[in-house]
């Protein structure tokens, strides 16, 4: 599913707003829905309002129903979400606290037509701005490492669900049993080494024979079953290789806590236990880990802030990172950094701002018609520091109260000396001692003196 | 100053300008930018000032908007909603320490950017660049780098505590705030290369001072 607009009014800060989100005129995906779209906007313009209204449509039962609990008190009263599924319209929407589906173009009953669409595949994946502290949250009330609340394979058989979840929502409280399902086949496949390991040492007691024997079948297993920890370490170590750091393939064994979370190590090879691990590093291991492991095609993925904890260099790299870990998801962004923002084309850039009655609208990024060759914004193109002041409205452009004073008298002294030079006076003392004053304050102000105008 | 100077004497608002007499002496009742002349004030202000930024010389206000025939014969403004704009206008009180006894004097009012309006705030002014101020002269106080398209105190005046004094207020005036400097650049800076080759430019709205100075040096 891909959703191609949304409609809401007097919900929270918006009257009426339309947002399309389908790729604009002239664009080789014309029409199409935009496979990522990024929220931008002054704090309380509603970024994280709209992924929660995404949220709200698509963890709730797509039939005539009532929203789901925790949604019933938010005065959703109407809102509409167009979306489509391959070729398939349908509209959902919100009214009076009920979601419904309508103008879905198929006879099946669209209850059916859901479950059909989503067999083995994921409706949904929301990683909330506090995914870190919601995790901490509950290892500091309950123990100092996810693998200790964790389970084993063996442990979660006992509460099988009834059916498999379809929606991985990182910001509810039962985050733990999410990673139990998302790491279940490396669980899985630990436990059976495990059983490997202790099926050699139990030969090795026996005799030499026993224990080759024992050695080759497991060999034979290894090879039949390639390590899904290796294959997850091949996907994270590039991103984890910034932080220095790696996916721990083998297994210790030491003690049951090693069979249920990722272990990651230093270049050198010491473990790093998860007290020890950098809030960047829990950020991408958190957020990417799901994105490899799970299905994520016809996937809505909601990622508020993505640049939480991450160093600029990281920052410039993970909007790619995410899109290629789910290529055919759909993903919804909502960022303050500028860093972030260059990844986008103009078209995926939805800017919320509020008029003066207060009410939020969606800034424009083109004249007349929508068509790509009517848009005079492409943050792609531009500087970080011309981000922050045409797309985010920064109206200055650094520490003003030191720099404006800085660039004021700088400004003066070259103007000074250009005087001295025109009057060729630049030999005397007084020149001197200017130029040598304003090298020094031009040199902190970073400005070229090479004549080199920037663009 | 960024803008050139101010005469302030015609005021269209006429019945705001009786009441402000009226209180000669006395203590104004509170300012507040809900008070049935706030717009009045504000127009007005915006008349004497062709619609640009008293201190910084955006453009805040187009003309429609503050044409004579938009007061009625008591002299009230007749509101016809507002139109959206990026720069938009605001009343500033020049001197902020006289907002709360005299918020209703006309000689501390200037139309201004929102922009600057934010910056400004309460910092103590100098009246060496009021606008209005018999005295003042842009030509004499502030040079303009037009590299840059940053104003700076004069280049000819030498004495010290006279630089700080004007360094202090293009500070606090904002004159090279960012989001400013970067329209002022933007605007004057292919008509500044189109003066230097020679050729014909369209007249200019805003900016009048950085234009005219960088016209002096060409």
């Amino acid at each position: 599913m891909k959703i191609t607009q949304i409609n809401i009014k007097d919900y929270n800060q918006f009257q009426n707003l339309t947002l399309d989100l389908t790729y604009p005129k002239g664009h080789e995906k014309e029409d199409q829905a935009l496979e990522k779209i990024c929220f931008i906007g002054q704090s309380g313009t509603g970024k994280t309002s709209l992924l929660n209204v995404l949220r709200a449509m698509l963890t709730t039962p797509f039939l005539q129903t009532a929203l789901s609990e925790k949604y019933q008190n938010s005065n959703m009263n109407h809102i509409v979400i167009t979306s489509y599924f391959k070729e398939v319209k349908s509209v959902t929407e919100i009214r009076e606290g009920k979601i419904s589906f309508r103008d879905l173009k198929t006879d099946v009953n669209p209850t059916k037509f859901m479950e059909d669409f989503y067999l083995g595949k994921n409706i949904l994946i929301c990683f909330p701005a506090e995914i870190i502290n919601n995790i901490n949250q509950i290892l500091a009330e309950k123990s100092p490492h996810p693998s200790s609340i964790l389970k084993t394979v063996t442990e979660m058989k006992q509460q099988k669900r009834a059916k498999p979840r379809s929606v991985f929502d990182f910001e509810t409280d039962n985050v733990l049993e999410i990673w139990n399902e998302i790491l279940q086949d490396i669980n899985a496949y630990k436990i059976e080494e495990l059983k490997y390991s202790q099926q050699i040492t139990k030969a090795l007691g026996i005799n030499a024979q026993n224990a080759d024997r024992a050695f080759e079948n497991y060999k034979r297993w290894k090879q039949k079953n390639p390590n899904p920890i290796e294959q997850l370490a091949q996907q994270l170590n590039p991103i984890l290789n910034k932080f220095s750091l790696a996916v721990k393939t083998s297994f210790d064994f030491e003690s049951i806590e090693d069979l249920k979370f990722i272990q990651i190590q230093s270049k050198g090879g010491t473990e790093i236990p998860y007290s020890g691990w950098s809030t960047g590093t829990k950020q991408v291991i958190l957020t990417m880990t799901p994105l490899f492991k799970l299905n994520t095609d016809e996937s809505i993925i909601l990622v508020d802030e993505p640049e939480r904890s991450l160093y600029p260099d990281i920052q410039t790299e993970i909007i790619n990172n995410y899109k290629s870990a789910a290529p055919r998801a759909q993903f919804f962004f909502a960022t303050h950094s500028p860093i972030i923002a260059s990844a986008f084309e103009p078209w995926e850039i939805v800017e919320l701002k509020f008029n003066d009655q207060g009410t939020v609208y969606q800034e424009k990024y083109y004249k007349g018609e929508r068509h790509v060759d009517n848009y005079f914004i492409d943050p792609r193109y531009l500087r970080w520091d011309v981000i922050l002041m045409r797309v985010f409205d920064l109206g200055i452009e650094g520490n003003e109260k030191f720099r404006n004073r800085a660039l004021t008298k700088a400004a003066r002294l070259e103007t000074v000396l250009s005087k001295l030079r025109a009057e060729n006076k630049m030999d005397t003392e007084e020149a001197q001692k200017i130029w040598a004053d304003y090298l020094k304050l031009a040199t902190k102000l970073a400005w070229r003196l090479d004549g080199y105008e920037e663009d | 100053m960024g803008m050139r100077k101010i005469d302030k004497t015609q005021i269209l608002a006429t019945e705001y300008q009786l009441w402000i007499k009226q209180l000669k002496g006395q203590t104004h009742p509170k300012y507040s930018s809900s008070h049935k002349y706030y717009k009045d004030v504000l127009i007005s202000l915006l008349y004497c000032q062709q619609g640009l930024c008293a201190y910084t010389e955006i453009l805040i206000a187009e003309e429609e908007r503050y044409r004579p025939e938009n007061f009625d014969k008591k002299g009230r403004y007749i509101d016809k909603g507002k139109p959206e704009s990026s720069f938009s206008a605001q009343l500033d009180h020049f001197n902020s320490h006289l907002k709360e006894k005299y918020g209703w004097g006309w000689n501390n009012f200037f139309a201004i950017s929102d922009k600057i309006n934010i910056e400004k705030g309460t910092q103590t002014v100098d009246d060496i660049l009021k606008p209005d101020s018999p005295e003042y002269d842009p030509h004499k106080l502030l040079g303009y780098n037009e590299k840059r398209h940053i104003f700076h105190v004069h280049p000819d005046i030498e004495d010290e505590s006279l630089q700080i004094r004007i360094e202090n207020m293009i500070l606090v005036l904002g004159l090279n705030q960012g989001t400013i400097k970067d329209n002022r650049r933007a605007y004057l800076e292919p008509k500044k290369k189109s003066l230097a080759l020679g050729k014909e430019i369209e007249p200019v709205y805003q900016f009048f001072t950085a234009f005219e100075m960088i016209e002096e040096k060409l």
